[in-house]
């Protein structure tokens, strides 16, 4: 089979052997493949055993249109934030923001097109036909719609010289190769297309170009100049006449204007009937002339197209014509040139626009299938007031919220700023976007680093969704961040991220990662003398937990503790005393530290004076309820749990003998200390009494 | 103040001077969407009149996505002209850049990759007087090489409890990073430890008064002033509590102070979100630049501060108040990232 190519073929991982294949469309570039594998071998047997979906995406010019989502996002939210502030009573203000967007989008779909069709290899001829039909169409709403009481042949002029242009310039130099050029009648059908345009400088670099002739005509020109000899010169005086129009742009703006160029047409009918017998002989000339007339014959004689005619007869016809009132003269243009209206991809869409049907108009936008388009455009046709608010029956929306819906939906994927997409939803103002926002977050934003995470927050403080949505966000955000951090055996942000994933309460998770930061972090660096303890203070501050260590339960002794360190660091014993006896007889110590601690203090009490331990506050009180902790983990049934962290203080393991030995003897050192201190604060109170009483 | 659309985001961009061979602006850029890949563009000077906008001439594409590049020129000529990229899989990758060769395809060549850190790397710098390259990463390590053998000097596993945003040499000998807590710490490379020799801590509640239970700000840029390397700028995270922060430090105070940290003696919370990067103009004194995630990018004229440098001056807080912030400029996508081109004054 020649001239067939064989179909592309591609493996799609995690299929079973024998499934059946299925897909469905998603958003944006995204396509799901599901297999399914069926029991049995009868058909009425079969039934299906499970599914594997896969997601597969295509690339789709994805630079080109990210350039034209970013573009087109920040004048679409300036438009709203205008509309917002400008009354709609106030219709003559709020249309130069509407203008202003549209030059914009228009300007950003012409980008695309031409950084499409600067690289011809790539194989996007759609998207360049869905960018040069998106400026097509929102030019042609910017001049019927948004602005419908100006005068209607310099847009128009600009519309058609805008998207369908002639370029006279490389003709032109094909003709001044030839000897006669008159004699073509491309030649002359140039020349009238660019009179017809209004382009009279183009049309007179032409007509100079007519060659000297050589017949009876040349003669007679001779006489009526005043016997100079060149026939060009002729030509030439004609094209100065054609080009004493007055220009289109701007032709029309004023009274004044207007009667130039009725003037001028005037002046050039003049100059041919003083002529005649000039024009009679070259009825191409005179042909030009009728279409400067606005002669309707001559127009429909030499247009090319619909558009043409429509814009030639503006222009000589009917220049005081506003753009919203040019349905009469639209309809007479396709009547006249029916073949070509016919032959227009888009002359169902000119035809609802210039019958200023805005209905049919959104209908014909719609068939265009262009997201970026349909959506933008409705939306200037909504802050313009003309588009009909009612409510799309099936998904109970406007057709303005259905059509930004759909546009942030279908952008929603991974190589879009996930702030665009939201921003759309919410300008969409669809109700109860809040889990729909949660979804397409929860699936195109990637939180690979904390800086994402911090990214995602920034988003969610900006955007004005729903607390309730915001705050589930926040609580995946957290999680996927704290778990980062676990993985990497990073405990203290960890903590942190999973107190904030709980509104900023504890649970059992952030109870479970206290005990094992305090496990594997700050007891091998609690079982170091105190002198030793800086290392703990840094390693405490950089936990990044500072803000909420006085609060939680399982983090509030670490902040006592650093404290402690803190104080001995700065030399100051007494408040370390302090600290330290604070941190033991407080209720929110693991008991797991007590020893380490209950050794920080007897060692600190054994060094100080008895006027420092009476300066430091601690009472004999204190002491004995210090001796009770003492007591309670040398006898408690779980003492090996107990004394497990200070077991690997000095580096023994609890089942040798040997080392159950030491310990004993490091208890008894910390009991004797802590007696001798007692002993200190009881005479320091004078209570002897009660000092022999424990003594007995 | 223009603005080109390139339909691509870019995490990071770095400027390359080529002052002899044209007045076109060079910069080399990491991008992640649509795809990770490190590129280099010109923007023609006279674009910026016809507002065009960049040409891509190259690019290179990257397992992963790039979070932090740099260039190293080429001093002697006997070495080629570099780039060096991190990224968030944790590795750093140098690329030989011909830049006669720009725009042939074949300018950019990858020549030797590492994988220091678990994680992303979050922060590079490099020193180009001896030749090493420091980076610190998500997974709180710290690391120093050599840039031309790529071995590992200096490493430090836990420099941090929690990730490190930001680091940069101070000095040949010292360095100061930020992790994601309210604290920067400056190390000394030649004690060869493994703490830092001083740190500014409770850089929240020295500059905002943040009440205790607000959320720290986390830095997450760092400089140093090219001619005056005692001042330290950072730039900080920012949540309603406690607004983003440009701060400037002294870092001749640290080591005179015992225990508390000094505080910075200019901040201002100009910015309404984190701020991505702040930089020193590498020529224009006490010129900074710093960009957001509120889409602005500020240039900080820090003149008045220089009364600060005399003793004598008891005005000093009036002087600060001074100091003008100008907003380049603003948009509604946020920045992440910008660079300078000391020969042309060009932001990009």
């Amino acid at each position: 089979m020649d001239g067939v190519e064989d179909a592309p073929t591609f493996v799609l991982g995690g299929v079973r052997p024998g499934a059946a294949l299925g897909m469905s469309w998603g958003p944006g570039n995204r396509i799901a493949i599901y297999g399914t594998k069926y029991h049995g071998h009868q058909e009425k047997d079969k039934h299906p055993r499970n599914g594997n979906i896969r997601i597969a995406s295509w690339d789709r010019s994805i630079g080109v249109r990210r350039k034209l989502i970013s573009e087109s996002y920040g004048p679409f939210l300036a438009l709203q934030i205008a509309m917002r502030q400008i009354p709609q009573t106030e219709l003559r203000y709020r249309t130069r923001p509407l203008v202003t967007a549209c030059h914009h989008y228009r300007t950003f779909a012409r980008e695309v097109s031409s950084s499409i069709r600067d690289k011809p290899d790539d194989p996007q001829s759609l998207a360049l036909i869905s960018a040069q039909t998106a400026e097509i169409a929102l030019h042609l709403a910017e001049i019927i719609f948004l602005t419908p009481l100006v005068p209607a042949a310099p847009c128009m002029f600009d519309w058609l010289e805008w998207h369908f242009p002639i370029d006279p310039t490389e003709a032109g130099a094909d003709f001044a190769q030839l000897d006669r050029p008159e004699s073509s009648d491309a030649y002359w059908h140039l020349i009238y297309r660019l009179v017809m345009r209004g382009k009279m400088q183009e049309a007179r670099r032409l007509l100079e170009l007519h060659s000297e002739g050589g017949n009876a005509f040349l003669g007679v020109v001779k006489d009526s100049l005043g016997g100079q000899p060149s026939f060009q010169l002729f030509f030439s005086m004609f094209g100065d006449w054609l080009c004493r129009m007055p220009a289109v742009k701007g032709a029309f703006s004023s009274p004044d204007q207007l009667t130039k160029f009725k003037q001028w047409q005037e002046s050039l009918s003049e100059f041919a009937k003083a002529h005649p017998e000039h024009f009679q002989e070259h009825n191409e000339l005179a042909l030009i002339v009728r279409i400067t007339q606005g002669n309707p014959h001559a127009l429909a004689e030499v247009a090319d197209d619909w558009k043409e005619l429509l814009v030639a007869s503006l222009i000589f016809c009917e220049p005081e014509m506003k753009t919203g009132y040019m349905d009469r003269l639209f309809k007479d243009c396709v009547d006249t040139k029916p073949q070509s209206f016919e032959d227009d991809p888009l002359g169902m869409l000119c035809d609802a626009a210039f019958r200023n049907s805005v209905d049919d108009f959104v209908r014909e936008v719609y068939e265009l299938g262009d997201l970026w388009l349909t959506a933008h455009l409705l939306d200037l046709l909504h802050h313009r007031g003309i588009l009909k608010p009612r409510l799309l029956p099936e998904h109970n929306i406007t057709q303005r919220q259905h059509a930004l819906f759909e546009y942030a939906y279908g952008i929603a994927t991974d190589d879009v700023n996930p702030h665009v997409i939201v921003e759309y939803i919410l300008e969409s103002d669809i109700p109860n976007s809040g889990p729909l926002i949660e979804q397409i977050l929860s699936r195109i934003v990637p939180l690979r680093t904390e800086r994402d995470a911090r990214k995602m927050t920034a988003l969610l403080e900006k955007v004005n969704i729903d607390e309730a949505t915001k705050r589930r966000i926040l609580h995946r955000v957290n999680r996927i961040t704290s778990r980062a951090f676990i993985s990497r055996g990073l405990v203290g942000p960890a903590i942190a991220w999973t107190i904030s994933s709980n509104a900023g309460t504890s649970d059992s998770v952030s109870q479970h990662l206290s005990d094992r930061l305090l496990d594997s972090v700050v007891l091998p660096l609690a079982q170091v003398d105190l002198p030793h303890h800086l290392n703990l203070v840094r390693v405490v501050d950089s936990l990044g937990l500072n803000h909420i260590m006085a609060k939680y339960v399982g983090l509030k002794f670490l902040r006592l503790y650093r404290d402690v360190c803190q104080r001995w660091l700065e030399g100051d014993r007494v408040e370390t005393l302090r600290l330290l006896v604070e941190a033991v007889t407080t209720s929110d110590t693991p008991r797991r530290f007590w020893l380490v601690l209950l050794r920080d203090c007897a060692r600190l009490m054994s060094d100080i004076s008895s006027q420092t331990l009476h300066a430091s506050g601690v009472t004999s009180h204190s002491i004995l309820d210090l001796m009770r902790c003492l007591e309670e983990v040398h006898q408690s049934h779980d003492r090996e749990q107990l004394l497990s962290g200070f077991a690997s203080k000095i580096a023994i393991k609890l089942n040798d003998s040997d080392a159950m030995v030491n310990i004993d003897v490091e208890i008894e050192e910390i009991r004797r200390s802590l007696t001798q201190a007692l002993s200190y604060a009881l005479m320091l109170s004078g209570q002897t009494s009660a000092m022999e009483r424990r003594f007995v | 103040m223009h603005s080109f659309f390139t339909g691509k985001n870019f995490t990071h961009i770095c400027s390359i001077p080529r002052p002899q061979m044209t007045r076109d602006c060079f910069f080399a850029t990491a991008s992640n969407k649509p795809t990770s890949a490190l590129e280099v563009w010109v923007l023609p000077v006279n674009s910026l009149e016809e507002c065009r906008g960049p040409l891509l001439l190259e690019r290179v594409s990257l397992a992963s996505v790039a979070t932090s590049l740099s260039f190293i020129p080429s001093n002697s000529g006997a070495l080629p002209d570099m780039i060096i990229a991190s990224d968030q899989a944790g590795r750093i990758t140098l690329f030989h850049v011909d830049v006669e060769a720009l725009g042939s395809g074949t300018a950019l060549k990858e020549v030797s990759s590492i994988r220091p850190h678990r994680g992303a790397v979050n922060g590079l710098d490099v020193n180009i007087e001896t030749r090493e390259i420091l980076s610190v990463g998500e997974d709180g390590s710290l690391n120093l090489f050599n840039l031309d053998s790529m071995k590992l000097i200096h490493h430090v596993p836990r420099a941090s409890e929690s990730s490190l945003q930001a680091a940069k040499f101070i000095s040949p000998n010292e360095i100061a990073t930020a992790a994601s807590v309210d604290q920067i710490c400056v190390w000394d490379v030649r004690s060869g430890g493994l703490s830092p020799s001083a740190t500014l801590s409770e850089l929240s509640a020295q500059t905002s008064g943040a009440v205790a239970a607000a959320p720290n700000r986390v830095v997450l840029s760092l400089d140093v002033h090219p001619s005056k390397p005692w001042r330290l700028c950072s730039a900080t995270s920012g949540s309603p509590a406690t607004p983003a922060a440009i701060m400037l430090h002294d870092l001749r105070k640290i080591h005179q102070t015992d225990s508390k940290s000094p505080p910075p003696f200019f901040y201002s919370t100009v910015h309404e979100s984190h701020i991505w990067q702040a930089k020193f103009h590498p020529v224009v004194a006490d010129a900074l630049l710093s960009c957001s995630e509120d889409g602005s990018l500020f240039l900080w004229d820090l003149n008045a501060l220089n009364v600060y440098e005399n003793p004598s001056a008891t005005k000093f807080g009036r002087e600060a108040e001074r100091v003008q912030a100008q907003k380049l400029s603003s948009g509604s996508l946020g920045l992440n990232a910008f660079a300078m081109d000391p020969d042309k004054n060009c932001a990009v």
